[in-house]
């Protein structure tokens, strides 16, 4: 029997880790052990995670494939709910829908440079695509995560940043720098020139909202094609199936057609930016 | 031989009907032109004459507020449907309700609405032929001012075709109606004439003399956009059972905090929304499910505080076109 | 858990929403079995002086005294609360403005009476307001529903719909288009349309909704009702609302 699309799963947390001032990821287990074999996901995903009373939240899973039978999600406490969950303790329940939304193409970055853009908690979607890379970095060309953030002690998986740098370049840069900052300070855009990117190489952007269109001029200038470049977009969301409306996006539903659309798709996209 | 239901009959067929299950149809009562669906128990103010309810139908399928799932601690469930049977919709109503079937099952399910509707048994009432689009389980074609010509489908309508009050002894006529084909909303590049209009005037005017109040969304059969909020009972202990419930109401795309996130409005242009609208309905639904966000039922027109046709609307896109 | 600690305060109103607390009977028994309810003049032996996690504050602050009393409230509170539409804003005794204000008192008590009122105005003119509850009276449910989510750590959600909403939920014929000025339309709903399911139009109770189309709404009414009835039921509740200043931006 299928799952159902509105009625959601039992998960219980069984770690929670601060990433930053505001953001909090939580590792979560099956609680039913037929779910925990059943349940499978792709890289790009969203579930709704949920404590009944205070809502329903859309977080893409930060973790890879390969960690099954636990998923991992980042919280930013910013709602009724998000609050809740960073008040969540190990061993409390929680409840789950989904997997919803499309994926990224892993096939399509075979052998390919991939090229890792996020602002802010941007980072938090992509996680589960560089998690999957780095079981085996051999399958992409190369791989270059660049990252920015407010200030230092924003960057959300500071302790991944750090161990990703052995199978990938790892750019960061800060608007803010402190006096232990060491790495670049300025917009995301600026880290383009660094990264040297290869014009065949395959972009994924995550990130607020005015950071998309500077990001996609650069990335064309250097000769990326539009379907090479692929964009994370954020919506309201409350259904995931495609019903309730409120994430539509000019003709796309970002949860049945995305989250993750390619340039390509959205170029004429009159709402995508808005 | 044909199976038929004659008129003066009608309201024991409710009667019998309503003894097993609740029997809700369409209702004239405070007055002439205020027709609701209510509980009926025989044909008394049952009003069949096309004329349609101020809430379309799907207020048994989606209505304005409802319990989506029940929470009590750490355990979910979710509400016990009751089944009903909806009887005297006209024709364009059960199209109306064959099209939100699809809306809500298809191309992903939407399992509690498919729960609730499988608890639904509609007899259609209509001086039309029965159309394929359709998912009724008893017909009824007004062929006279005495006979009904009636056409049960699936096993709920042969269950209650058995019913005494049908006869095979007719032979009635049949009255040949012709269901006109409608120019407007089925004009064929009317999805393309929609999708190029963003730049029309139309939208900026419209900007100026819509409200805002999404009455069309409410009253619209094909409207099924929604929002959830979380209740807990206040009248249950926080640390003891805590119950409460997630309920699912009607919202609108024509509102201004439809497309509205913590840090961000996504859609903050009246304009936008309503635009929006007639996309989603004339473009984006004929596309993804082959038919047009709206049956034509008129409740949107008749429903407006600020009186917009979205007709007229749609025939001044169609004639700007052309030129 | 910690129980919260909750104070109701009332100024110049009819205490019809504090009647409304009281309506809400054992639901409020509930409240009070989940909260310590420290200081309520209304309904209680209580009179704690704070500090409270959560202040009610319902009417419109209009003595010099009213005044220092709802900044000392705010002082001792983590949350206050507008609860109704006087303290929300600033009730039907704000709608005249200052100058009818003073005009009336002197048409009334006479030229030489010296007054220790100052014109009426919502809560959040003199001290920051967390959380909003309007309504002549608040809802019921809306009340329920807010101490709730209060006691379970939650922020009450506001109404992002207006009047219209459930007023064709409970299928309503519209008052509007029956030629009432009914201001449906663009209120805040939550009242689950009390008045039109009486057969009442909406007097906008709740407050003008935010992002509705105030100006079609206006010119609407003007084309029916003429200018003046137009602005009088608009200021009703409306009058100390950023919607209606932008309305009618002469306005004192």
């Amino acid at each position: 029997m299928s799952r159902s699309n509105t009625l959601p799963f039992q998960m219980k947390v069984t770690k929670t880790v601060g990433l930053s001032p505001t953001v909090k990821s939580l590792k979560l287990g099956f609680n039913d052990p037929k779910l925990a074999t059943a349940f499978s996901f792709e890289p790009g995903q969203f579930i709704f995670l949920s404590i009944p009373g205070y809502g329903d939240s859309v977080l893409t899973i930060t973790s890879a494939v390969a960690d099954l039978p636990q998923i991992e999600v980042a919280v930013r406490s910013v709602g009724n709910n998000t609050k809740a969950i960073h008040r969540l303790k190990i061993g409390e329940t929680v409840f789950v829908r989904g997997p919803f939304g499309n994926h990224f193409d892993l096939k399509k970055m075979a052998g390919k440079e991939v090229i890792i853009i996020a602002g802010g908690i941007g980072l938090a979607p992509l996680r589960s695509l560089i998690k999957t890379i780095e079981k085996e970095p051999q399958n992409v060309g190369e791989l270059k995560i660049l990252a920015g953030a407010k200030e230092p002690e924003d960057f959300i998986f500071k302790s991944d940043l750090k161990t990703w740098s052995d199978f990938a370049q790892v750019y960061l840069t800060v608007d803010q720098a402190d006096k232990n900052w060491t790495g670049y300070i300025g917009r995301v855009t600026k880290l383009i020139k660094e990264a040297k990117i290869n014009q065949k190489a395959i972009a994924v952007l995550c990130g607020p909202p005015v950071m998309f269109l500077p990001l996609i001029k650069e990335l064309e200038g250097l000769g990326l094609k539009d379907d090479n470049i692929y964009l994370m977009l954020e919506r309201r969301m409350k259904c995931g199936i495609g019903k309730c409306q409120h994430c539509t996006c000019g003709d796309r539903y970002v949860c049945l057609d995305g989250p993750t659309f390619s340039w390509l798709e959205l170029k004429d996209n009159w709402e995508a930016f808005l | 031989m044909s199976l038929v239901l004659h008129h003066q009959d009608l309201s024991k067929l409710i009667t019998e009907l309503s003894e097993k299950w609740p029997v809700y149809g369409p209702k004239k009562e405070r007055n002439e032109h205020e027709v609701r669906l209510e509980l009926l128990t025989s044909a008394k103010n049952l009003s069949l004459n096309n004329s349609s309810s101020i809430v379309p139908p799907k207020k048994f399928l989606f209505p304005a507020k409802e319990v989506l799932i029940l929470f009590e601690k750490n355990k979910l469930k979710k509400p016990a449907q009751t089944e009903l049977i909806l009887l005297g919709l006209n024709r364009k109503d059960a199209e109306g309700l064959f099209c939100l079937d699809k809306l809500m099952t298809t191309p992903l399910l939407d399992d509690h609405y498919a729960e609730k509707r499988e608890k639904v048994h509609l007899i259609v009432i209509d001086s039309l032929a029965p159309s394929n689009n359709l998912n009724c389980d008893l017909y009824l074609q007004r062929v006279d001012q005495e006979h009904y010509l009636v056409f049960p489908f699936g096993g709920f309508g042969g269950k209650i075709a058995k019913s005494k009050l049908f006869s095979h002894d007719g032979d009635v006529g049949t009255i040949s109606t012709r269901h006109l084909p409608d120019n407007v909303i089925y004009h064929p590049r009317l999805d393309e004439i929609v999708e190029n209009s963003r730049d029309h005037p139309v939208w900026d005017r419209l900007a100026e003399t819509c409200f805002n109040c999404g009455i069309c969304s409410y009253v619209c059969p094909l409207c099924y956009c929604y929002e959830t909020e979380d209740n807990f009972e206040i009248t249950s202990n926080i640390e003891k059972d805590c119950k409460g419930c997630r309920n699912r109401a009607w919202d609108s795309c024509m509102l201004p905090d439809f497309n509205k996130v913590t840090f961000h409005n996504f859609r903050p242009k009246m304009k936008d929304r309503i635009y929006n609208w007639y996309y989603h309905k004339f473009v984006r639904m004929p596309r993804e499910y082959g038919f047009p966000g709206c049956n034509g039922c008129g409740r949107c027109i008749t429903a407006c505080p600020a009186k917009i046709n979205y007709r007229e609307v749609l025939k001044e896109l169609i004639k700007d076109e052309q030129k | 858990m910690k129980k919260l600690k909750i104070a109701i305060f009332d100024l110049t109103d009819c205490e019809g929403c504090e009647l409304e607390l009281i309506n809400l009977r054992e639901k409020l028994a509930k409240v009070a079995e989940q909260t310590d309810i420290a200081n309520w003049r209304f309904a209680s032996h209580n009179h704690d002086l704070g500090p409270f996690d959560i202040t009610f504050i319902e009417g419109s602050p209009i003595t010099e005294g009213d005044i220092e009393a709802v900044k000392q409230a705010r002082a001792a509170s983590r949350l206050v609360v507008a609860l109704g539409s006087c303290a929300d804003l600033g009730g039907l005794q704000a709608s005249l403005g200052a100058k009818a204000w003073t005009q009336g008192l002197k048409e009334v008590y006479g030229e030489k009476y010296q007054t220790k009122s100052k014109p009426p105005k919502p809560l959040s003119y003199y001290i920051d307001v967390d959380l909003h509850l309007p309504g002549c009276p608040v809802n019921q449910n809306e009340l329920a529903n807010f101490l709730s989510s209060l006691i379970m750590t939650k922020r009450p959600e506001e109404a992002r719909f207006p009047v219209c909403l459930e007023c064709k939920a409970k299928e309503n014929s519209c008052l509007f288009l029956a030629g009432k000025p009914c201001l449906g339309p663009i209120t805040k709903g939550g009242c689950q349309a009390a008045c039109p399911s009486r057969g009442l139009q909406c007097w906008g109770c709740f407050g003008a909704l935010r992002g509705g189309n105030h100006h079609a709404f206006k010119s609407n009414l003007e084309k029916k009702f003429g200018q003046e009835k137009t602005k009088s039921l608009l200021k009703n509740f409306f009058s100390n609302q950023e919607e209606f200043k932008s309305l009618y931006p002469r306005e004192e």
